[in-house]
């Protein structure tokens, strides 16, 4: 069994703890309550007969990624960068802020996704993902679309 | 100072937690959370799980603050020794990040709002900006047909026809107007909601346009066997500085709309002056008619989207914005059950002194019989259009006519060939009016670069017409035009005695 840590990070307000509490307690509250700090939740999958501890650390939501307490991030072996595709203000920085993961934390593997997609029209999923591309994946915490996926693929990538 | 006690960010509760070789828990002062000596660390919490890795990073001394754990927030500090031994300390201070945490849900709340409302604010922008476009560019289509429909409309009546065919003709000219009026309006109301108003305050005859306002209403409600009646109180003035075509707009809006929603057989416009201040005259215009209006067509003006309102309330919705921008004030009022008054005030500046008033243009062509024909070039792509210009041309006999769609060939023409008059629609091929009329400038012969040409255009809003004027343009037929209407402009332009 290993463990690995894996940090959220994204602009406030994009649901990062919702989608914490979706994979771990498999809970959605439409309650928005800002996080201070971090809070750090577990859960182990199974990957290809491995069995993974995801120790999941949930930060405080910032516009710029380098406000965030670096302490937090050191010994990260996998970021998730959430993002509100309604809200583009939270992924305009996207690029800039993946650069800067990488420059200081090493070439450790980076999941953009593009939350909340049960706010989308029904039908327009396939072209937000065209006009999104730069997004990994199109998630929605609220109903559970994609998440499993996410931290499956996350997982993969840190054993391979 | 002595610290004040009773403030409890000053009193932080610390708990120390002393770790063994093996990651087990050694011993605990229990201050704040209850361990278990022995128990291994990192399952205790999953924080502690991945405090491993940190030491992977060679750090022996960490800080991490404002961590939650079991609904607390501890500063933690954690200490390694080169024996693998070491040491936590957990701070709690839950009650500091708690207020912390207030305020950015407050801050985060209202920054989201805005951020949303922005959003929300382009969108309607942009949607109120195709909306406009599209209005435009339907205009513009719309016109064109209209303008054909109008024009032969109007000269066939002035042909010789059986009374079948002429009571058809009329009726086919009669809709063709009120379609016109139709297009005006949406434009007309589009432009307001745009905010893009314009008052041209020039001074007119008041008497003058009620008594022509008077006539035409009368004529027209005299058709369906109704009364139109008009009361002129005497104090009234004879001649009024403002905005004549937006003034007479409002009183026939107001016709309108009361012979919309007309259920007896009278109209009536009442016109009176409140009173006169400073150089103003307050005018009071009442309108009654038999039957009540729908009871939300006094707020319709409050729908902000043109497409919400409906073709009824378009009037009542046009003269609610110009009443609007006049300062002025409109009602609608319920009398006995079974009639509505509607009700206008508006202030309007009068002269002081004499004032002449421009002589009035005359509406019908006058009907010339030239003895040598006008060479008119007409510049149009669009076959409807052109069509009609050349057709209204050709129909009074006193012009030779010759159309171009493609701009290569329209100039190879004004260099080579002489004209007397040169008529251009808004674009040929891509090309802006405004753009080739420079062309052509620069490319006729000295004699075609004296000849007045004329724009027939459905851009003619005041900017529009400043644009085509400083180009070059004597004048601007607005499209959709009669026949009277392009003539009385060509034969205004045209030096007549060369002809005749």
């Amino acid at each position: 069994m290993t463990s690995k840590k894996i940090v959220i990070v994204g602009s406030f307000g994009v649901g990062k703890t919702s989608l914490i509490r979706r994979f771990v307690d498999e809970t959605f509250s439409e309650d928005y309550k800002v996080t201070i700090g971090v809070h750090i939740l577990k859960k182990t999958v199974e990957i290809q007969e491995n069995i993974v501890n995801l120790i999941i650390w949930d930060t405080e939501g910032t516009d710029d990624i380098e406000e965030i307490r670096k302490a937090y991030l050191l010994g990260t072996h996998g970021f998730i960068y959430v993002t509100d595709i309604t809200r583009p203000k939270t992924y305009e920085n996207l690029a800039a802020h993946k650069t800067y993961l990488n420059e200081q934390f090493g070439n450790v593997p980076i999941i953009a996704v593009g939350n909340k997609t049960d706010l989308l029209a029904k039908g327009s999923i396939a072209q937000m993902k065209e006009d999104m591309d730069f997004l990994d994946l199109l998630i929605s915490a609220k109903e559970g679309n994609n998440v499993q996926r996410l931290f499956e693929r996350m997982a993969k990538m840190l054993i391979a | 100072m002595i610290p004040d006690k009773s403030n409890k960010d000053f009193i932080v509760k610390v708990q120390f937690i002393a770790i063994d070789d093996q990651g087990r828990i050694k011993k605990s002062d229990q201050n704040l959370i209850k361990f278990t000596e022995g128990t291994q660390i990192v399952d205790v919490h999953p924080f502690f799980e991945s405090l491993i890795t940190y030491f992977d990073h060679k750090s022996d001394h960490i800080k991490l603050d404002c961590v939650n754990m079991f609904d607390h927030s501890y500063d933690i500090e954690v200490i390694t020794h080169k024996d693998n031994t070491g040491v936590i300390i957990l701070r709690d201070r839950t009650d500091f990040y708690d207020r912390i945490q207030k305020i950015a849900q407050k801050r985060n709340e209202s920054l989201i709002f805005n951020e949303v409302l922005e959003l929300k604010n382009n969108m309607l922008h942009e949607k109120e900006a195709f909306k406009t476009k599209f209005i435009q560019n339907f205009a513009h289509e719309v016109r064109s047909p209209l303008t054909l429909i109008s024009a032969f409309s109007s000269l066939l009546l002035k042909g010789e026809l059986n009374l079948d065919q002429t009571k058809l003709v009329e009726a086919v000219n009669e809709q063709s107007d009120k379609l016109r009026k139709l297009m005006d309006d949406i434009i007309e109301l589009s432009q307001l909601k745009k905010g893009k108003p314009e008052i041209i305050n020039t001074p007119f005859s008041f008497l003058e346009l009620i008594e022509s306002i008077h006539l035409n209403f009368s004529s027209k409600i005299s058709i369906s066997s109704n009364i139109f009646e008009m009361s002129v109180s005497q104090d009234v003035p004879e001649f009024l500085i403002g905005d004549k075509r937006r003034i007479e707009q409002i009183i026939s809006n107001l016709i309108e709309n009361a012979l919309l929603y007309n259920s007896g057989n009278k109209i009536k416009l009442e016109i009176s002056e409140n009173n006169r201040r400073a150089g103003k005259s307050s005018l009071r215009f009442v309108v009654h008619h038999q039957g009540l209006v729908p009871e939300d067509l006094e707020n319709r003006h409050l729908v902000k989207d043109i497409e919400k309102i409906e073709p009824e309330g378009l009037s009542f919705s046009i003269v609610r914005e110009l009443v609007d921008l006049m300062d002025g004030s409109i009602s609608i009022k319920k009398i006995d059950n079974n009639s509505t008054q509607q009700i206008i005030n508006i202030r309007v500046s009068f002269p002081l002194h004499n004032v002449e008033i421009p002589v009035k243009e005359t509406k019908t062509a006058q009907q010339y019989n030239f003895t040598d024909k006008v060479r008119v070039l007409i510049a149009d792509q669009n076959s409807t259009t052109q069509f009609t210009a050349l057709k209204v041309l050709v129909s009074t006999g006193n012009f030779d006519t010759v159309v171009y769609k493609d701009p290569k060939e329209l100039l190879e023409a004004v260099e080579k060939h002489e004209y007397d008059l040169i008529l251009i629609s808004s674009s040929i091929s891509q090309i802006d009016a405004v753009e080739l009329i420079g062309i052509i400038k620069e490319f006729a012969n000295d004699k075609n670069k004296s000849i007045p040409i004329i724009a027939l255009t459905v851009r003619t809003s005041k900017e529009d017409i400043a644009t085509y004027r400083k180009a070059g343009f004597k004048d601007v037929v607005k499209k959709p035009y009669t026949d009277d209407e392009l003539l009385n402009t060509i034969y205004k332009r045209l030096n007549l005695k060369k002809f005749l």
